[in-house]
């Protein structure tokens, strides 16, 4: 008979999880009983199969902080809060889901149609932004001018609460990455060159 | 009683994208007399969107929903919105604050910065609560001249008007009925179907668009199974997920399924409009991917004249 081996040691960080049960919002927490209601209704984990609410509040209670806010599967979620609606125990899944989302973009990891979003509120002060063609077909339609959006004092709360800086220092790190790749590429074919120059 | 005014809060995805579903609100609202107490005022920004946007930062998203909040508050008005999105983001904001004063004093800190303060007093409405409980189903009963009495319709309530129930407290989460009674007013039958409480999943068409595509397909397959004639949606992301989505995964999904579907999909207002006898044309309906016209003519065929 085979014995299950555990090879990794799990180092729980409490510090994690009295972070997130110190919140009011997510103080049902510690009440999952790990029953799977809320993955049994999430259509995000029926078709991706990669994101798994249940698990994450599993890997909340086990205080995987690393491991979690690294995972690019979290932003699967919908926020269509059957989870939260579901749960038996009153555990506040879109809400601990969130603050995770925040803890894990504040490392960087943030899907690149997000960073958009931001972007185009930075400067239209609208995730959609307006467009001329539309705007002529309000005018066929009949339908008043959309008043612009207050761009600079969107500005200032985003510099205020810090996100302006965060996605800067994103699309840094992205700018960064390519760069460094674009180097490496270069680099792989000036040896290859070098190396046929050799040969001939 | 005065009656309640309303700052309209278009959004974004409604007027810079699909500014023929704002066409049929207001239409049905001149049809009314009730445009008198809509007002479009200046200085609102993006709600911000409540599924990507509160994941990058809690307070940001917050604040800018409050910041709306407190342009109404400037008119001493209460708020309705187009999107059901908005209305989570604003009415989530409203209802946190009033029940937070410490997260109330967070946020007013960073809006004190743009020289705004918000004292908790807007209200939020979705245009279904003003079309329930402002207008009433009989008013809207009154005002239909075609009693589309022989049209099935697969009502998609979506999420961000139902959940999390405990601060939306638009009606019941798992048996929701206002928006059956409001599609049943214009006489139409509001049909049941499996997974008629599922998202829509526009929420992952960024991310993956094969989830979006297959979370579609469910429903439509399910609609479709109940032969109903359309699907009315409450939010212009359901609508583009439907409509433009369901072109988009019919030819994705062309080999696993039998049917592309054919379902057109209208924004309440619109079905609305239809029964009050508005002329269709009004509507723009050949921004529409999936064609309106085969509904319109059965509508012209069965439609039973209201006495």
């Amino acid at each position: 008979m085979k014995m299950a081996t555990r090879s990794k040691h799990i180092k729980i960080n409490h510090e994690f999880i009295q972070e997130l049960t110190k919140l009011p919002e997510c103080e049902h927490l510690k009440n999952c009983y790990q029953c799977g209601t809320c993955a049994a209704f999430c259509p995000s984990f029926k078709y991706s199969k990669v994101y798994n609410p249940r698990r994450i509040v599993q890997e909340v209670l086990v205080g995987l902080k690393d491991e979690i806010i690294k995972d690019t599967n979290l932003w699967f979620c919908g926020l269509c809060h059957a989870c939260t609606e579901q749960c038996p125990q009153g555990v506040e899944l879109s809400e601990i889901l969130s603050h995770i989302r925040n803890l894990a973009s504040k490392i960087g990891n943030i899907p690149a149609h997000l960073v958009g979003e931001v972007k185009n509120l930075l400067e239209t002060g609208q995730v959609v932004p307006p467009s001329s063609a539309i705007n002529r077909r309000r005018e066929k339609l009949g339908l008043p001018e959309v008043p612009e959006a207050p761009v600079e004092e969107i500005r200032v709360l985003a510099e205020s609460t810090g996100i302006e800086d965060m996605i800067k220092r994103k699309i840094a790190e992205d700018v960064e990455k390519e760069r460094k790749i674009a180097e490496e590429a270069k680099a792989r074919m000036e040896k290859l060159e070098k190396e046929k120059k050799e040969e001939a | 009683m005065t009656e309640k005014e309303y700052a309209l809060f278009l959004g974004c995805m409604v007027p810079n994208r699909l500014p023929h579903l704002e066409y049929s609100f207001r239409r049905v609202v001149s049809h009314l007399e009730s445009e008198n107490v809509i007002h479009d005022i200046e200085g609102f920004g993006c709600c911000p969107e409540p599924i990507g946007f509160p994941g990058m930062d809690n307070m940001t998203w917050l604040t800018l929903a409050t910041r709306n909040l407190t342009v109404a508050e400037e008119q001493k008005m209460d708020i309705m919105t187009l999107c059901t999105g908005c209305f989570e983001s604003l009415k989530t904001a409203s209802v946190k604050l009033k029940h937070e004063p410490k997260l109330m004093e967070k946020v007013n800190k960073h809006l004190s910065k743009v020289g705004r303060e918000y004292k908790g007093t807007v209200e939020v409405k979705h245009i279904s609560q003003f079309f329930y409980e402002d207008i009433g189903l009989e008013k809207l009963k009154k005002n239909v001249v075609k009693r589309l009495d022989n049209i099935k319709v697969a009502a998609h309530y979506g999420c961000h008007l139902l959940r999390p129930s405990e601060i939306l407290a638009f009606d019941d989460p798992h048996s929701p009925t206002k928006f059956d009674e409001l599609i049943e007013a214009t006489g139409a039958a509001s049909v049941m179907y499996l997974r008629r409480d599922y998202c829509c999943g526009a929420g992952t068409k960024s991310l993956d668009g094969n989830v979006a595509a297959e979370m579609v397909m469910e429903k439509l397959r399910q609609i479709a199974r109940v032969g109903a004639d359309c699907m009315s949606v409450l939010c212009p992301f359901c609508f583009l997920q439907f409509d433009l989505g369901q072109e988009m995964a019919s030819k994705a999904f062309k080999d696993s399924y039998d049917v592309p579907y054919q379902i057109p999909v209208l924004y309440y207002p619109q079905l609305l409009g239809l029964s009050f006898g508005i002329d269709p044309k009004e509507f723009d309906f050949k921004r529409h991917r999936i064609n309106v016209k085969p509904l319109l003519e059965k509508i012209d065929a069965v439609a039973v004249p209201a006495i």
